[in-house]
């Protein structure tokens, strides 16, 4: 008997439309796999498994009744605990949404259900979404499936690990300066950020609003495009999503690369860059030279302020955006109040909030006070025009820019956490993307001591069928 | 506040504590004093970027005058009141105003 | 003379949407249980997004356009960063006039009679929570919050310092709710729907900004106020610091804000989620063209159509309402100068002596046309009007029904009166004698005639009567 819980999302689908699966059977599976070795790894905080049997026995009646079901007929999905999910526990992995129900769900969340999808559950993350390695959960961290002593990368590290272990079939995370595809590469897995604008904001609870996109995490390219076409689209509640013409991701499964131009930014390969990775990266560059791309080394000097320039974005976005957290409308709430208003709001964020999400906010609000606005956030976000400036030159020549995802191999756990800029450091070619809101993909490119590692590919903006075609032929090559 | 250091004080980290309502901890004022400045040290980074005739880029999309109808449409209250921790009656509550 | 200069900061609701700014809430909250009128996005729940309503672009247009101020190429919405209870998401969506800040409008000015008063600014906000006590301010242990008022629409309308009086800046508040409510986008009389915080410097001295001003009546009086009390700081040789101060409207004092320890800083920067707004000239043309008329033409309309006076047309115009309402008592009873001095001088003293608003009132022009013509036709003396008139706004009782119930019919018939003169001529023989020597002694006979009917007797038929009688008396 299959091992259902490590068939593809592709699979799923063409086996339940030609009556060969059971939703039951499979989600089923998937539960009891969860139930044995999430214990350990820890990507779920919270597993739905009544309301995801319940649906899988409506998925089988439909079918038995010969209905018509969605794009993601019955596949069973995780969803990082910053999206929210009508009346199922959304906390951010923080104490200050350690309780909060929803009563909504996110646009995207009602368009993947309405492709008749299924939720087994809300994956673990670093708290609000801050962090490279999902050690920041106020519920404690998210092992690395393939060595438990390492990290799996972060902040959506619940939802790759999840993938990656089998303990659903895809997932969802968000991206907001590599928060999918820094997990996705230390889990081995395919993550890909959208165009900005792409997929709707809309029940994301915000970090950093004009970097972050909720982003697919699935176990292959072929599943990505499935499951990118069912969560793009306009959304008349998020002010910021784009009206976008269907496009059919999957035609762009080819089965060549000739004509591809792919430029190689040397930045990509800078001081910090571990040797075991920027060897196996180079040897996929070179595979997909031999199936007919051409690549050229260049260098986008732009490169060396994008990090400086994300996280005085990110931290001063942040420092607005959790203001709203102060325990009266919803969240946690301290049981002494015997002091002032501005007291208690201020004892009750203490106890809230995590350390580093303490100090993106305090940091945060320096960038924007009076005196310092200009000096930093300003003056980043001009940097972000300069960045921006440099790769629509560089996508005018290249339709493709390549490098490693993560700079380094897994990290163990524990490793990075005193210093804040090492954790920080991490980001380094995950960034750009987010700055200018261009799409960009990590798949698994090699592994150095069975640790994997991931190769990123960026974009221009609308351009994510030229991102699944590279990663495609890729995949397809090296599995052979 | 003064432009005056590159540095943040401990009296800084006090005013941004009051004006983020966090309270923090004595520990936590030393471990941000040195952390936040270290941080700060790499940011100075884009110091070096010349940069100053381009415009910033607030949003990445190129979006204008989004907007909707000014047409009324009912939610339910009760649901949306549901996680308020501290209630009375109708009423939200909050801790006390001098 | 001490140079007073006063500037004001006035928040006005549109009214007249029918939903909040940035969510499809209702805006009709009034009277309405506590947060029943709320949704995730104005509750600020985690992930939820602001939407920009495009009627309240439209009427911010037509404010702009009414107060002369020039409307923006293009607008942004800055974060406003600051904690307090009634704020949802512990910032305000506003609009900013520095850091690249592009607010709705800039300059501007509304005329007074005396002068011009120049705006600086208007630019489009959104409206906090209410805040309410169990029990007072001080005794509360806890505030209570409702959220129906939150993301309601706001205008801020920001003055240049041109005001140099009390009454000048009360003059400039009935001028501008009057332009408001002849654009039809703000009823300054829905209550709370017009706030006011106000700057007054004295001799080039330090300027203080008072807030919490509730109405416009107490605008006058926390002016007047700190006029006194920093003039008393002067006349000790000392000055007013540069600081806020709070209006109390019990003890009718300003006092300081608690001394906080540290500074306010809003750290304003654009806000994220919401995209730029383009006013194009076609958009502002075809505003321009649905312009209704603005007070200062519609006072001149009023004068030269029914040749009233500047003062009734003033006050008319003023309280739009009962200009609509003398326009419509005009189309069945044609006296324009009887209506509005009814209407300027005892319909609005009444209502404002009971405290009543002029969107509560429970007469239409019908009952005034009524009344009228019942003085008309001899049935009530105008005395007995202003009675009528009283009762009719406090029941909404037609004029016809109050007269056979109070029983204030006039006393026509001369067989009637003829008695009464007898025994009132009897009764008071001495001024008789006076009446029979000097003509102007009768009006001390007449009134008492009037006092014994209560001033029911027709007042032209007994004045008849009484010369008639001493006629008779002087021939005998």
């Amino acid at each position: 008997m299959d091992r259902l819980f490590e068939l593809t999302a592709f699979e799923i689908t063409q086996r339940m439309k030609n009556g060969e699966l059971s939703a039951v059977e499979y989600i089923s599976a998937l539960l009891q796999r969860i139930n044995d070795i999430d214990p350990e790894i820890h990507a779920y905080l919270t597993v739905t498994e009544d309301m995801a049997l319940k649906k899988a026995k409506e998925i089988d009646a439909k079918l038995k009744r010969g209905e018509k079901l969605g794009k993601l007929c019955g596949v069973g999905m995780a969803v990082k605990d910053n999206i929210c999910t009508k009346d199922i526990k959304t906390t951010c992995s923080s104490k200050a949404l350690e309780n909060f129900i929803p009563p909504y769900n996110a646009t995207v969340v009602d368009f993947i259900e309405k492709e008749d999808a299924i939720i087994l559950g809300k994956t673990n993350m670093d708290e609000f979404a801050m962090g490279s390695s999902t050690e920041f959960s106020y519920f404690g961290p998210t092992l690395n499936p393939l060595d438990n002593s390492k990290v799996p990368g972060g902040s959506s590290g619940g939802s790759a690990a999840a993938v990656a272990s089998n303990e659903a079939t895809v997932s969802l995370g968000s991206d907001t300066g590599g928060s999918v595809r820094c997990p996705a590469s230390f889990c081995g897995v395919v993550g890909l950020k959208p165009t900005y604008g792409l997929v709707s904001r809309y029940g994301l609870i915000a970090y950093a609003n004009s970097l972050e996109q909720i982003s697919p995490i699935t176990k292959d390219v072929r599943d990505l495009t499935i499951l990118l076409e069912c969560i793009i689209g306009h959304d008349k509640k998020d002010s910021t999503s784009l009206n976008s013409t269907k496009v059919d991701y999957s035609g762009f499964l080819k089965d060549h690369a000739k004509g591809l131009k792919i430029g190689v930014p040397k930045q990509f390969f800078g001081e910090g860059t571990d040797d075991n990775v920027s060897k196996n990266v180079w040897n996929a560059i070179h595979t997909m030279n031999g199936l007919g791309a051409d690549f050229d080394e260049i260098s986008i000097e732009s490169l060396d302020y994008a990090l400086a320039s994300y996280y005085i974005i990110a931290i001063s976005e942040a420092s607005s955006n959790l203001a709203r957290y102060d325990g009266i409308r919803y969240g946690f709430r301290i049981e002494d109040e015997s002091q002032d208003w501005d007291v208690a709001f201020s004892k009750n964020r203490k106890e809230a909030f995590g350390q580093e999400v303490k100090r993106r906010i305090i940091l945060g609000t320096y960038a924007l006070s009076a005196g310092y606005y200009d000096k930093y956030y300003l003056k980043a976000q001009k940097v972000r025009t300069l960045i921006k400036t440099d790769f629509e030159k560089a996508f005018t020549q290249y339709d493709i820019l390549a490098g490693p995802t993560m700079p380094i191999l897994p990290f163990k756990l524990g490793e990075k956490t005193k210093d804040p800029l090492e954790m920080y450091m991490c980001d380094l070619d995950t960034v750009p993307a987010n700055l200018i809101g261009t799409p960009a993909i990590s798949i698994p490119c090699g592994s150095h001591n069975d640790l994997p590692i991931g190769i990123q590919f960026m974009t221009k903006p609308f351009n994510e069928g030229t991102l699944i075609q590279t990663s495609y032929i890729l995949e397809q090559n090296l599995k052979n | 506040m003064k432009q005056n250091n590159e540095k943040i004080s401990k009296k800084e980290i006090k005013h941004l504590s009051w004006l983020a309502k966090i309270e923090l901890s004595i520990e936590e004022e030393e471990l941000f004093s040195k952390q936040l400045n270290d941080i700060l040290s790499y940011f100075k980074k884009i110091d070096e970027a010349d940069v100053e005739k381009l415009s910033p880029t607030h949003h990445v999309v190129e979006l204008i005058n989004v907007m909707r109808v000014d047409e009324p449409e009912s939610s339910a209250s009760d649901e949306v009141l549901k996680n308020v921790p501290k209630i009375k009656g109708r009423y939200v509550k909050a801790p006390r105003i001098v | 003379m001490t140079e007073i200069k006063i500037g004001l900061e006035v928040h006005t609701q549109l009214t007249n949407l029918r939903t909040k700014l940035f969510c499809s809430c209702p805006t009709d909250y009034r009277g309405k249980d506590a947060n029943s009128y709320v949704c995730s996005v104005c509750l600020g729940l985690p992930g939820t997004l602001p939407v920009l309503n495009e009627k309240a672009v439209r009427d911010a247009i037509l404010v702009a356009l009414a107060l002369n101020s020039k409307i923006s190429d293009k607008m942004f919405f800055f974060r406003k960063n600051y904690f307090y209870p009634d704020m949802p998401k512990n910032f305000q969506i506003s609009q900013y006039d520095k850091a690249g800040g592009i607010t709705l409008s800039t300059g501007g000015y509304v005329l007074l009679p005396e002068k011009k008063v120049r705006i600086r600014r208007i630019q489009i906000e959104e409206d906090p929570a209410r805040i309410s006590y169990e029990g007072t301010i001080y005794a509360s242990k806890s505030a209570l919050v409702d959220y129906n008022r939150a993301g309601i629409a706001l205008l801020e309308i920001v003055t240049e310092p041109d005001m140099n009086s009390p009454k000048e800046a009360r003059i400039f508040l009935q001028k501008l709710r009057s332009i408001l409510e002849h654009l039809e986008v703000s009823s300054a009389e829905l209550e709370g729907s017009m706030r006011c915080d106000a700057n007054i410097s004295l001799a080039g001295g330090k300027r203080v900004e008072i807030k919490n001003i509730s109405s416009f009546k107490e605008v006058e009086r926390a002016l007047s106020f700190e006029i006194t009390r920093q003039k008393n700081l002067l006349s000790r040789g000392a000055s007013s610091a540069m600081e806020t101060r709070h209006w109390d409207e019990l003890r009718r004092v300003t006092v300081t804000l608690r001394v906080k320890e540290e500074e306010q800083d809003y750290r304003y920067f654009p806000e994220p989620d919401l995209v730029p707004i383009a006013i194009e000239k076609e958009l502002i043309e075809k505003t321009k063209s649905t312009m209704p008329e603005l007070p200062d033409a519609h006072k001149d309309r009023l004068m030269k159509k029914y040749s009233i006076s500047s003062q009734n047309a003033e006050v008319l115009v003023n309280n739009k309402i009962l200009s609509d309402f003398f326009e419509e008592c005009l189309k069945s009873y044609d006296e324009p100068d009887i209506i509005s001095n009814w209407l300027v001088g005892d319909l609005l003293g009444y209502i404002h002596e009971k405290s009543i608003k002029l969107t509560e009132l429970k007469i239409g022009p019908k009952h005034i046309v009524n009344m009228l013509e019942l003085i008309d036709d001899g049935t009530i003396s105008g005395k007995i009007a202003k009675d009528v008139l009283e009762e009719m706004i406090d029941t909404g009782k037609e004029p016809e029904i109050i007269i056979k119930e109070k029983g204030l019919i006039r006393i026509h018939s001369r067989a009637t009166i003829e008695k009464l003169a007898d025994e009132v001529f009897k009764k008071h023989s001495e001024a008789v004698k006076d009446a029979l020597k000097v003509e102007r002694a009768m009006h001390f006979l007449i009134g008492k005639i009037m006092e014994m009917t209560k001033g029911k007797a027709d007042p032209e038929l007994t004045k008849e009567i009484v010369k008639d009688k001493i006629a008779e008396q002087q021939k005998s």
